[in-house]
């Protein structure tokens, strides 16, 4: 069930992301984010203690964190900069979680 | 006459040029006022004495991240200049990414900041609009849509038309080289411009010349210009074309590349299949119908396609509100939509008409000189 929600939810932020469809896809984001980490939680946390604590730096902390500025941008218009790229950001990192939970399930077996 | 001065910012080509035509005018208005400010060689030319040469420092994407530390200081350097030098003004053209920095120091200042040639917000991320009130006191717009919107938003502005009319007015056309392209107007010819950034060539010229395949073979009777808008990027292009051509089964199929002579390419043509951006406006001028392209990797469309708040990626189809001539963001290369677009334009004398009417409607509305006089008037007048 984990994994099912963890791959799934993947997709569905992209869909919902491509269509403008922004509170389902912070929902399902949200569901992306949790599920993967509770999956790495399952797989790590024993063993790899100290990599189960690194690894959400730079594929939730970093992107999530950005878009949490871009959002602050957007509603105040705070910063200088054109801060559209942090979902650039948030597109490159926060995926990686997923395959690397699938890598460790697949070395793990 | 009082001695003014003013800064003046602009860090891209098309910048440069406008900021040149803008500084004449200035002069004219007022030979005594002192420019200041960040730009190339022509707004050197033109009177500016220069702070930092923005040449090879237009950047985007991730490829800024490289020129921070440099760009870090030139805005050091303004900063200084704007405690030192006291401007009474500042002109940011464009550019947006560095020139918002500026506005904002300006602002802390209490320089008065008039924003000339505004970034595309109507087109990608309006709510940086926000920034604009809080930053600039007067934006200065060259399309008829973005006075509406700003307006709309309570920021002060300003239409003034388009610069490029004004040196699209006083540029003189080869008519000789034209009249040796048309070789005595027999057959119909189709230009292919692929943009002037190596970038957007890499990615546009290879769909430009599958698209030339495509209309060959519909039309064999068709001419092939290529035009290369800077003679640095020959080589580029050369490359290419040489391998596409060399590839192609087509052997009958010639494409001839013409170096930096992009208006007699645009005047000699019965069509143009071009990638989307200033261009535009130049052929609209000219009254020849086009079709319109942008190639973009299926990631950065995937990226971008939220924030895209316009339905025309085409200059000409959002200043006319519709689809005056066919356009498409690709992420793939969807030759066979452009082909049969253009051969629609080449064949049926119907929509031929139809669209270069509409395209004189067009360029009749923005297509009036003056919009660098009319610019310095609005500079001058926010000079206490």
């Amino acid at each position: 069930m984990l994994i099912i929600l963890s791959i799934l939810s993947l997709p569905l932020t992209a869909a919902c992301y491509f269509y403008s469809k922004i509170k389902l896809c912070i929902l399902f984001a949200l569901i992306f984010f949790v599920s993967n980490i509770i999956f790495a939680h399952s797989l790590l946390y024993e063993d790899y203690t100290l990599f189960f604590y690194l690894l959400p730096v730079p594929c939730v902390v970093f992107p999530v964190s950005c878009l949490i500025a871009f959002a602050l941008d957007v509603k105040y218009g705070i910063f200088c900069i054109d801060t559209s790229f942090s979902s650039i950001i948030a597109w490159i990192f926060s995926p990686i979680l997923l395959p690397i939970n699938l890598i460790i399930l697949y070395l793990g077996n | 006459m009082e001695t003014k001065r003013i800064f003046i910012s602009a860090g891209e080509t098309s910048g440069d040029i406008h900021g040149s035509n803008l500084i004449r005018e200035i002069h004219k208005k007022n030979p005594s006022t002192k420019i200041h400010g960040l730009g190339r060689n022509r707004m050197v030319e033109a009177g500016m004495n220069c702070i930092h040469d923005m040449s090879s420092r237009s950047v985007m994407w991730l490829h800024t991240l490289k020129k921070i530390p440099e760009l870090w200081n030139i805005f050091k350097d303004c900063t200084r200049f704007f405690d030192e030098g006291k401007p009474e003004l500042v002109i940011l053209l464009d550019y947006a990414g560095f020139n918002f920095y500026l506005a904002k120091a300006a602002k802390r200042r209490d320089i008065p900041v008039m924003y000339y040639i505004s970034p595309q917000l109507w087109a990608h991320g309006p709510w940086r609009v926000k920034k604009i009130r809080k930053l600039v006191d007067r934006m200065v717009v060259i399309y008829p849509f973005e006075e509406t919107f700003y307006a709309g938003e309570g920021v002060s502005v300003k239409y003034v038309g388009h610069p490029l009319f004004d040196e699209l007015n006083t540029r003189d056309i080869d008519e000789v080289l034209v009249g040796k392209m048309k070789e005595g107007e027999s057959r119909a010819i189709v230009s292919l411009l692929p943009g002037s950034r190596k970038q957007e060539i890499r990615r546009m010229l290879p769909v430009l010349l599958k698209t030339a395949t495509a209309i060959h073979e519909k039309i064999p009777s068709v001419k092939f210009l290529l035009s290369c808008s800077n003679i640095r990027n020959l080589e580029l292009i050369d490359g290419i074309t040489k391998s596409f051509t060399s590839a192609n089964s087509n052997k009958d199929l010639s494409i001839e590349i013409v170096t930096e002579k992009i208006s007699e390419v645009i005047k000699a043509s019965s069509l143009c299949i071009t990638s989307s951006g200033t261009v535009v406006l130049e052929i609209a001028n000219y009254h020849v119908p086009m079709v319109i392209c942008y190639r973009v990797s299926p990631f950065s469309y995937f990226v971008a396609r939220p924030f895209m708040t316009t339905p025309y990626i085409c200059l000409v189809n959002a200043i006319a509100q519709k689809i005056v001539v066919p356009e498409k963001l690709m992420y793939r290369d969807d030759y066979k939509w452009l082909a049969s677009r253009a051969t629609e334009l080449l064949l049926n004398e119907e929509k031929r008409q139809t669209c270069i009417a509409e395209l004189k409607e067009i360029t009749s509305l923005i297509g009036t000189p003056g919009a660098s006089a009319k610019a310095a008037d609005e500079a001058l007048s926010m000079i206490k």
